[in-house]
């Protein structure tokens, strides 16, 4: 039998002003599966994606990694073995030079010095962006700083890589390359996305979220071609039929 | 509105390190845990910045100091932000100086934190629009308090410089009517569409972050633009 | 006079650490704004010693003159004087630095992000101001403009509430707990501590002569 990554069970969450954010999401999802996760803004995408490293945790429901409940005692191996990025590299990134930040992981796992390097070394040089470790974030192009906040992220070798909206505000060119980059990863990934092309070569399976529920979850292929759901949550033109 | 260096006596810029280092120990350590330094670092990030925006008057303009804003926005934390801004602004734009960091804090810090006080108790009462109200006072008695502390410094290093008070008070009081309006406008306006930023200082954690994940509405036909906030930064009401 | 002294020795310490003229003079350029309104206040509000000119109702004396230059000079050569300190240095290790010399690590950490986001912010406000002059907003000192521009740091305000909740979750799943570690690679040898001697004693001589 396969391993289990991540395993939801009836995993519910609602913001302090009351509007729900999820309502009761059970999945499980394969070691070395590349999923992706669709929906329409406000589904619940983010949401989701943030209980998965336990930045939020619901009093209703569960959340399982690797085997082991997401629980205060044991929330930094959680956050080791899964890894976030964030939709928007400026929030990611926050450190004044690249190296700093990508060595930010690795140091607060408690790292001695020549492990952070390596971490670092490696990290940045599986993203393609080495030599780029005394620039400042804030003088990078959109492309360059998508990878160097995988680069922060990958630094502390995780399992599992959950990345929110990855293309997002990317050229095509640059876009492309990034697929091609994921596509070497052969990590666990959890993909959320309304770009449905990534979709297309990155995942296997899929899930379509809507209003905080999961309202499909299948092979990509089946999925992609069902115009009609595609459209009833807006993920397609509405006259796309 | 801030001293630079080598006009102040040492006697009075010793003591203002002294003053601020002490009240930033104070504050850092009673009034945070350090989850909340990254953002605390953040909004003094945006402080910063707002306070570069420049108001034309006349052939010249003025830069915002924004030290009451800090006050309602920050609470006591506003005094580390302004030392923080203030180190920031010596080290990286060389303007300010850097002997008189600690004496430009107080002068600008405390009266962010008696506006702070000021606007606590003016928003508990029952006055109609006391955001807006209290928030423009808060502006422009933190600017005022700001040239008194300064003239005070300016008087206590010599005889020297006792004339040069009329001055630096003229030349600053039409930043007192600025700040009155801007914080007002800005109090009133946060009130309605995020009332969490004047929330005393503190930011609270765990709020609503998928929201800032949609886009911008788009805006709609100009009879509907006034559904959203963002149309309100125009000043409204003229569609 | 010694500030003059020291407003050579702060020239001539910019000389050798290689720092392009221009660039000083053009911070010299700005910080003189707020220093020369100053001088010519004291040049005509001081009072002692010999009347030296005198234009209708202001009286020039000789220590006012006196007065005024040890004002400029002073102020000037500390000016130029911090140039050799950071001028050449990046900005990020001159903060790390800071934590090398016992700065508390919250102090730090509050500079090193801040140092982040304002490059961030000024981004941001730029495409807010575009936003309205593209609405209509023209700039100008009246009420309205004033108005406007508050309601618009209250709109970069909202968004900042909320993008510091980000890179609180961002650093909060890489493992942040409170405190930062950094790594910085700089050594201080014999002669950097006699160098940064030598700036001190200068800058503490300017103050009390």
């Amino acid at each position: 039998m396969s391993e289990r990554a991540i395993s939801i069970t009836n995993l519910s969450h609602t913001y302090p002003d009351g509007t729900p954010g999820l309502r009761g999401i059970s999945l499980d999802i394969i070691r070395g599966e590349s999923v992706g996760v669709i929906g329409p803004n406000g589904a619940g995408k983010t949401t989701l994606l943030l209980h998965l490293n336990g930045i939020f945790m619901s009093k209703n429901g569960n959340v399982e990694i690797l085997g082991k409940e997401i629980r205060k005692e044991n929330i930094k191996g959680i956050r080791r073995s899964v890894g976030l990025v964030f939709q928007d590299p400026n929030d990611q990134l926050f450190m004044p030079t690249v190296f700093d930040d990508v060595a930010f992981g690795p140091l607060n796992m408690g790292y001695s010095e020549a492990e952070v390097r390596q971490c670092v070394a490696r990290a940045l040089d599986w993203v393609g962006m080495t030599g780029y470790e005394p620039r400042s974030p804030h003088h990078l192009g959109v492309g360059e700083k998508k990878r160097i906040a995988i680069a922060t992220v990958l630094a502390m070798t995780p399992e599992i890589l959950v990345i929110d909206e990855p293309t997002a505000n990317l050229d095509p060119g640059s876009k492309w390359s990034l697929i091609e980059l994921l596509r070497g990863l052969s990590i666990t990934k959890i993909i959320a996305t309304h770009d449905l092309e990534l979709v297309r070569v990155l995942c296997q399976r899929t899930i379509v979220l809507d209003k905080g529920r999961v309202i499909t979850d299948g092979t990509t292929k089946h999925i992609l071609v069902d115009k009609p759901l595609l459209c009833a949550h807006e993920l397609a033109p509405p006259n796309a039929t | 509105m801030h001293i630079s260096d080598g006009v102040l006596s040492p006697q009075v810029w010793i003591s203002g390190y002294v003053i601020t280092v002490a009240l930033t120990a104070y504050v850092l350590a009673r009034k945070t845990d350090t989850s909340e330094l990254p953002k605390l670092s953040i909004i003094t990030a945006a402080l910063f910045v707002a306070s570069l925006i420049h108001i034309p008057i006349g052939p010249t303009s003025v830069h915002l100091v924004l030290t009451g804003l800090a006050g309602i926005t920050l609470g006591l934390l506003a005094f580390p932000a302004v030392l923080v801004a203030l180190i920031l602004q010596a080290l990286l734009f060389q303007h300010g100086g850097i002997t008189t960091i600690g004496i430009n804090t107080i002068n600008l810090g405390l009266p962010a934190l008696a506006v702070y006080g000021l606007f606590l108790l003016g928003t508990r009462t029952n006055i109609r629009g006391k955001h807006g109200i209290f928030g423009g006072l808060a502006g422009g008695m933190a600017v005022a308090l700001g040239i008194l502390l300064l003239s005070l410094s300016l008087l206590v290093t010599g005889e020297h410089l006792k004339d040069v008070i009329p001055f630096v008070v003229v030349a600053h009081l039409p930043l007192i009517a600025i700040e009155a309006i801007v914080v007002g406008a800005f109090a009133g306006f946060v009130r309605r569409v995020s009332p969490q930023v004047l929330k005393n200082g503190r930011v609270s954690s765990n709020r609503q972050i998928c929201r800032t994940y949609l886009p911008d509405p788009p805006l709609g036909p100009a009879g509907q633009a006034g559904r959203y906030p963002w149309s309100d930064l125009l000043g409204g009401a003229h569609h | 006079m010694m500030a003059m002294v020291g407003l050579a020795v702060a020239l001539f310490l910019v000389f050798i650490s290689r720092i392009p003229f221009g660039f000083v003079l053009k911070h010299l350029a700005r910080v003189s704004i707020f220093i020369f309104p100053l001088c010519v206040l004291i040049l005509f509000t001081y009072h002692q010693g010999d009347e030296i000119a005198r234009f209708y109702f202001l009286t020039v004396t000789s220590g006012g003159i006196e007065h005024a230059c040890l004002i400029a000079v002073r102020a000037l050569a500390a000016v130029i004087l911090i140039f050799p300190l950071i001028g050449t240095m990046r900005f990020d290790v001159a903060i790390k630095a800071l934590g090398k010399l016992k700065v508390p690590n919250k102090l730090v950490q509050m500079l090193i992000f801040t140092y982040r986001y304002i490059f961030v912010f000024i981004e941001e406000v730029q495409r807010m101001f575009r936003a309205l002059t593209s609405r209509g907003f023209t700039g100008g000192m009246n009420g309205r403009t004033l108005r406007a521009t508050g309601r618009l740091i209250g709109m970069l305000l909202v968004r900042t509430l909320e993008r510091a909740e980000r890179v609180y979750n961002a650093m909060v799943s890489r493992g942040y707990e409170g405190n930062l570690g950094t790594l910085v690679e700089f050594k201080i040898g014999g002669g950097d501590i006699l160098k940064a001697a030598i700036l001190i004693a200068i800058a503490i001589a300017l103050n009390v002569f």
